[in-house]
């Protein structure tokens, strides 16, 4: 299930021009993008998966009452990797069962895939398991998964330690981080090193050495805990 | 207990609102599981099976504990289902009593062989209407049998349960409850209008038989079954007016009813010719085995509690309620003496207001159909006049407009009672009768007027007419109050119009 | 999708049918100050066709509900259209059953209140929502937990009452009401302080009800229930609390549901067609609805042909919106079942706001859930569209004033009114004036209004005409078979001002009907 590369991207028919014409205009944004993907974030509900977004997009934490999302919640960011521009068309879905459906439906669109847990819910943690089943099938089969234990910012309602985190990302062969969508610890990471490894599998040059997504992020993540970011 | 009344095409039944069960409880009698039964103190109909009876006290219970969740003070009052309405009153600490009415409901035939759809009318019973028949009830057997506490100190709750049985089991045949209407919620008292001097004259009539026999506490006078002068207490005088208006007067009407219209005044010759007989006690003085037995009443049952002989004696149309103390052996002798004293006197009473009654209706103009019909009620002093209700006795209450029209007066009342400020709510029903209902200082007034193309303006200028020529009517004095109570009504009216 | 909706072959007249007119209205008028309003042609009407479900009054909403009142507690018939399948009703309660996710959600509400404290039962209005198996689904104050003892003797009353083949209906006390709702297999209760009678509480549940469905479908609820009795409902609806919380809140506060009726966006009719074709233009295959939204108000609605969308799903729709700030920044897709449309059967809906800041919000509802990306197309060719005409500036500029003030009518007296043309479902009514502004005050008059309202339409004793002069406002309603008209004036105004104010509001909304309706509905 590891990332692997990938020699083509797969066209979509509804979405099949934005990937291959460079420099496009993306109508939400209005920014002028070289390529595009589709991220899609997952987890059970409250794990933070919309503050994780809000957090990347806008850099701010959204504080107050927790706001369920409904179905799939779409938005678009331009990130540069690399000189190129590269829009990520990100999905944001809610967690609940009942909307179980519809996320399905759009598994397979999806390029790469953040599954998230909240580390101060052992429930959350345990799902992941179910969670990687869906993907395997409902997903492509050379997508990008990667494991994230959110809400590392709080300490002192940890329940799941990063080795078990670690641990399972192992077994599955994903790459794993702990994140805050708070702090803003390892987010923008996720998203970069997502759209590093989407950005190589389609524009590898012969030369270039492969991109290995694992040693990036162990290379560039902050540690979470006490001694951390701050 | 049902009455059908045949409906259009021959076909449908229609089923007024009748009383499917009447009980009381007292949760506390029985708290432990398996003695349920000892909660109930009485139960109609009698004939229900036990664990029937349980189930049934139980839900009440249910219920009432349940809306303390809400507001622990104030319990459920009604239970709404699609087939009744239930009823619940305490009147004393933790004895409730239930009222189950069937809502009136439309039997429609089917095909040979299927039994017919039923279709309950479950926005036809007012709560407040119920309500208070409900409260009337308890009112009446306290009036008869003083409270149920003081049963049980007397006697426990065996004497309890047959002061109960013996009371309900002939009361509850005498509720009428698909005739039951506003007037029931007022349980107001009609006063009978009356020029200055005849008020004078019985006024000091009253004086005097209470000067010359000293045992009477309480005298109240009534005509025409209206109450012209009470010493009783508001509250008592009213339950003891409802039990006299539609009970014991209307079984003793016959004699009179000649009388009233032509009032024949008798030759005096010193005592020997009046009209003057007992409705209650010795039916006839002459009688050797004559019984002096009066019912008994209990009045003033919050602070003094005093237990008394009713004594109603009646010449023509006139009506006097004597009550002396229940301590006080009453036998022929006193009887002769009262009958000697007031026999005389009230016939020439009877027949001088009878006269003077007759007057005023000439002044007034021939009675007719007036455009206008009303209802009014003076919560201060409890005075009542209703131009709606024809007569009103123990078994029917003839109203003289269509029943959803005096329910939509009953849901007016309702929005009253809700709001503790004066208004006025003026409605068009949907068959164009306009209905004007006004609260204002404690008194409440209602009119229909049967003034199909009026628009709200001119319904307020017919108001205003026809309350210019009820004006005229004249000055008429209020015994109970001494207040020109029409002249209130026109007051009110005026009012209405502004 | 055979999961989806998908009933071309079912017209709506047969629905319709059953949402007949009530009978009393069949008379002729002639109290009209103004003769000639029957239906279709008073201020409001729509020329062509119509855009909404006929719906009379309330009364329709509640129409099944009447149903199992005259059979008595018997079995319901509730899916009349489309095919009952929907897949995410199967497998989904069991396949997650190793998961009992009873950390629910953390700090999702601030209703963790003592339910036996004072201030908990000084709350105007209760809801709470059981299972039959008295499991609690939600409540509006205090936690489900908490009030799970609560909740168990409700449901034991409604089945003993049953278990006497009689229905409960409510409970009346002084200073407030319980009103039961019996929806196999939910069962809602409210506890209400307000001056609402029964039925209008009962309509309110109604709503509660059908929001519940318009998550889940009728055919899911009934799956997960006839399986698992004992289902805590609770882990389907996660996350959907602020919805009803919301759906309640706009029960208190906004006319239109009270009504039955819809608001539009005061709006030149020739902008309002500009929008509207464009909106028309932008079509899919599976587009059924486009509906463009101002805040609370409508700006305009297309619909495929022969289909109707019934208000009550529109107000869903509204709730939905305005209850969650995700369609704020990107596009949203979206289950939702419309259940006046079809109880059994998911529609999917793709909402967003026209430009980031703005308060219009855009609804595409397709029968297909693979439409995201066609619908996101739609919504782009719109905007373009509508971009290179000036009647987008001309709506931007409408957009500053949603509303109007009463002042505009010229009647010094009146306060507020309600005006709903009966043929088109749309009505109009100002903003609030000073004396209502608040919250507790806007509130306050709403519940004038379910008062008048309720009087009115009484179900057995109606009434064309009611006039309440109170200590702080004179009260009108009027009903005739073209439309309701309710009036709010101040205590001063008299009987003969309100009957010429009648007259001149009337005029006035004839004046503007063609900036405050939508006169030409359009189809694709």
């Amino acid at each position: 299930m590891s990332a692997r590369r990938a020699s083509a991207l797969r066209e979509d028919s509804s979405s099949s021009s934005d990937e291959k014409q460079f420099l496009q205009r993306c109508p939400s944004t209005n920014e002028y993008f070289d390529i595009a993907f589709k991220v899609m974030l997952l987890g059970d509900s409250a794990v933070g998966k919309t503050c994780f977004l809000v957090q990347f997009k806008d850099g701010a934490f959204l504080a107050g009452n927790f706001i369920a999302t409904v179905g799939i919640d779409f938005r678009n960011k331009v990130v540069t990797v690399d000189n190129l521009k590269v829009k990520l068309q990100i999905w944001d879905t809610a967690g609940q069962e009942r909307f179980r459906s519809v996320t399905h439906a759009y598994y397979r669109d999806a390029q790469a895939l953040l599954l998230l847990y909240d580390i101060t819910s052992k429930s959350s943690f345990d799902n992941i398991r179910a969670w990687l089943t869906e993907i395997h099938e409902y997903a492509q089969k050379d997508v990008v998964i990667m494991l994230l234990g959110n809400k590392s910012d709080m300490v002192h309602e940890r329940v799941i330690k990063q080795e078990e985190g670690q641990k399972l990302a192992r077994e599955y062969g994903v790459p794993f981080m702990e994140t805050s969508a708070k702090t803003g610890v390892n987010v923008e990471l996720a998203f970069l090193a997502v759209a590093k490894e989407l950005k190589q599998r389609v524009s590898q040059q012969p030369n270039e050495p492969k991109f290995q997504i694992h040693e990036y992020i162990e290379s560039q993540k902050q540690k979470s805990g006490c001694c951390g970011f701050m | 207990m049902i009455s059908p009344r045949m409906a259009t095409g021959m076909q449908e039944k229609q089923y007024t609102p009748s009383l499917l069960n009447f009980f009381i409880y007292n949760p506390k009698f029985g708290p432990r599981e398996g003695e349920e039964e000892k909660k109930i103190l009485f139960y109609h109909p009698s004939d229900v099976e036990k664990n029937e009876k349980i189930r049934n006290v139980g839900l009440c219970e249910a219920i009432v504990q349940f809306t303390r969740t809400f507001c622990p003070s104030k319990p459920a009052k009604s239970l709404h289902t699609q087939k009744n309405r239930q009823f619940f009153f305490e009147p004393e600490e933790n004895f409730w009593i239930v009222m189950v009415v069937r809502n009136p409901m439309v039997e429609k035939p089917n095909k040979e062989g299927k039994p017919p759809t039923i279709e309950y009318q479950e926005e036809e019973i007012l709560d407040t209407v119920y309500g208070a028949v409900l409260q009337q009830c308890y009112s009446m057997y306290k009036l008869f049998n003083g409270t149920f506490a003081r049963a049980m100190e007397a006697g426990g709750v065996e004497l309890l349960t047959q002061k109960l049985e013996k009371f309900f089991y002939r009361y509850l045949q005498t509720l009428h409850l698909q005739s039951c209407d506003l007037l029931d919620v007022f349980g107001g008292i009609s006063f009978f209008p009356l020029d200055k001097m005849t008020y004078l004259k019985i006024q000091s009539f009253v004086n005097r038989v209470e000067e010359s026999l000293s045992l009477i506490k309480y005298t109240a006078f009534l005509y025409n079954d209206q109450l012209i002068w009470s010493g009783l207490e508001q509250d008592d005088m009213r339950i003891l007016y409802k039990y006299l208006t539609t009970s014991l007067f209307p079984r003793h009407s016959e004699p009179e009813l000649a009388g009233r219209d032509s009032p024949l005044r008798p030759e005096v010759a010193g005592n020997l010719l009046h009209y003057g007989r007992f409705l209650t006690g010795p039916s006839n003085l002459k009688d050797p085995e004559a019984k002096f037995r009066f019912p008994k009443i209990f009045v003033n049952t919050d602070d003094s509690y005093e237990e008394l002989h009713l004594i109603v004696y009646k010449a023509m149309s006139a009506a006097v309620c004597f009550m002396i103390s229940a301590s006080e052996e009453l036998g022929r002798e006193f009887c002769e003496q009262l009958d000697g004293l007031v026999g005389p006197q009230l016939t020439l009473l009877a027949s001088d207001i009878c006269e003077q009654y007759n007057i005023n209706r000439r002044v007034s103009g021939p009675d007719k159909e007036p455009q206008f019909k009303f209802i009014y009620f003076n919560h201060m002093n409890l005075a009542e006049k209703s131009t709606i209700h024809m007569r009103k006795t123990a078994s029917v209450s003839l109203t003289s407009v269509h029943p959803d029209l005096m329910k939509i007066l009953g849901d007016i009342h309702a929005d009253f009672v809700r709001v503790d400020e004066d208004e006025e709510i003026i409605v068009k029903a949907m068959t164009d009768y306009w209905v004007v209902g006004k609260k204002s200082d404690q008194r409440e007034l209602y009119v229909i007027l049967n003034q199909k193309n009026a628009n709200l303006i001119e319904v307020n200028e017919e108001v205003k007419r026809l309350c210019a020529t009820q004006c005229i009517v004249t000055r008429h004095l209020n015994g109970y109050t001494q207040t020109l109570y029409l002249a209130l009504i026109v007051s009110l009216l005026w009012n209405a119009i502004i | 999708m055979a999961a989806d909706v998908h009933n071309k072959a079912v017209p709506w007249e047969t629905a319709n049918g059953s949402l007949a007119p009530v009978e009393r209205l069949r008379q002729d008028r002639c109290d009209s100050p103004t003769p000639g309003l029957v239906e279709g042609t008073e201020p409001g009407a729509g020329q062509d066709s119509h855009m909404f479900v006929h719906a009379q009054s309330f009364e329709d909403l509640t129409a099944d509900g009447d149903d199992t009142r005259a059979e008595a507690a018997g079995s319901e018939n509730t899916s009349r259209l489309g095919e009952p399948a929907d897949e995410g009703a199967q497998g989904l309660p069991s396949e997650e059953e190793q998961v009992e996710e009873k950390e629910s959600h953390p700090g999702s509400r601030a209703k963790e209140e003592d339910v036996t404290s004072e201030a908990w039962r000084r709350h105007r209005k209760h809801v709470f929502v059981l299972s039959e198996a008295g499991k609690p689904i939600y409540s509006r104050y205090g936690t489900e937990e908490a009030l799970s003892s609560t909740m168990g003797v409700m449901m034991a009353l409604v089945s003993f009452v049953e278990a006497e083949k009689n229905i409960i209906r409510s409970i009346h006390a002084d200073g407030y009401k319980v009103v039961f709702l019996r929806k196999s297999p939910l069962v809602l209760v409210g506890v209400a302080q307000t001056l609402q009678s029964e039925r209008d509480l009962s309509r309110e549940l109604h709503y509660i009800y059908y929001q519940i469905i318009s998550l889940l479908t009728l055919t899911q609820l009934n799956h997960i229930f006839q399986h698992k009795q004992n289902y805590d409902l609770r882990r389907l609806l996660a996350g959907s609390e602020h919805l009803t919380d919301n759906l309640l809140k706009l029960l208190d506060r906004d006319p239109g549901l009270l009504l039955s009726a819809v608001t539009c966006l005061p709006l030149s009719s020739s902008v309002r067609d500009v929008i509207s074709s464009s909106l028309q233009a932008a079509k899919a295959k599976n587009l059924v609805f486009s509906i463009l939204l101002a805040g609370s108000h409508l700006v305009t609605l297309v619909r495929k042909k022969d289909q109707y969308l019934h208000h009550m799903d529109l107000h869903l729709l509204f709730n939905l919106v305005g209850s969650s700030s995700s369609f704020r920044e990107g596009e949203g897709w979206t289950p939702i079942c419309l259940p006046k449309f079809n109880t059994a059967g998911f529609f999917h809906a793709h909402i967003s706001y026209l430009e980031p800041g703005t308060d219009l919000c855009l609804i595409l509802v397709s029968t297909d859930r693979e439409d995201f990306f066609n619908l996101s197309d739609c919504k782009h060719r719109f905007l373009e569209r509508l971009r290179r005409r000036t009647a987008y500036q001309a709506l931007q500029e409408a957009l500053k004033n949603p509303s109007y003030s009463v002042s505009q009518v010229g009647i010094p007296e009146l306060r507020h009114f309600l005006y709903k043309s009966k043929s088109s479902g749309l009505y109009t009514s100002p903003e609030f004036p000073v004396p209502y502004q608040s919250e507790e005050e806007q509130e306050r008059i709403m519940e004038l209004y379910q008062y008048l309202h309720s009087r009115i339409h009484h179900p057995t004793r109606p009434l064309r005409f009611i006039y309440c002069c109170g200590e702080s406002e004179n009260l009108l309603a009027w009903v005739t078979s073209g439309f309701e008209l309710y009036l709010c004036f101040s205590p001063l105004g008299t009987k003969a001002l309100a009957v010429s104010a009648i007259n001149k509001l009337l005029k006035w909304i004839r004046k503007e009907e063609d900036r405050l309706f939508i006169l030409s509905p359009q189809t694709y």
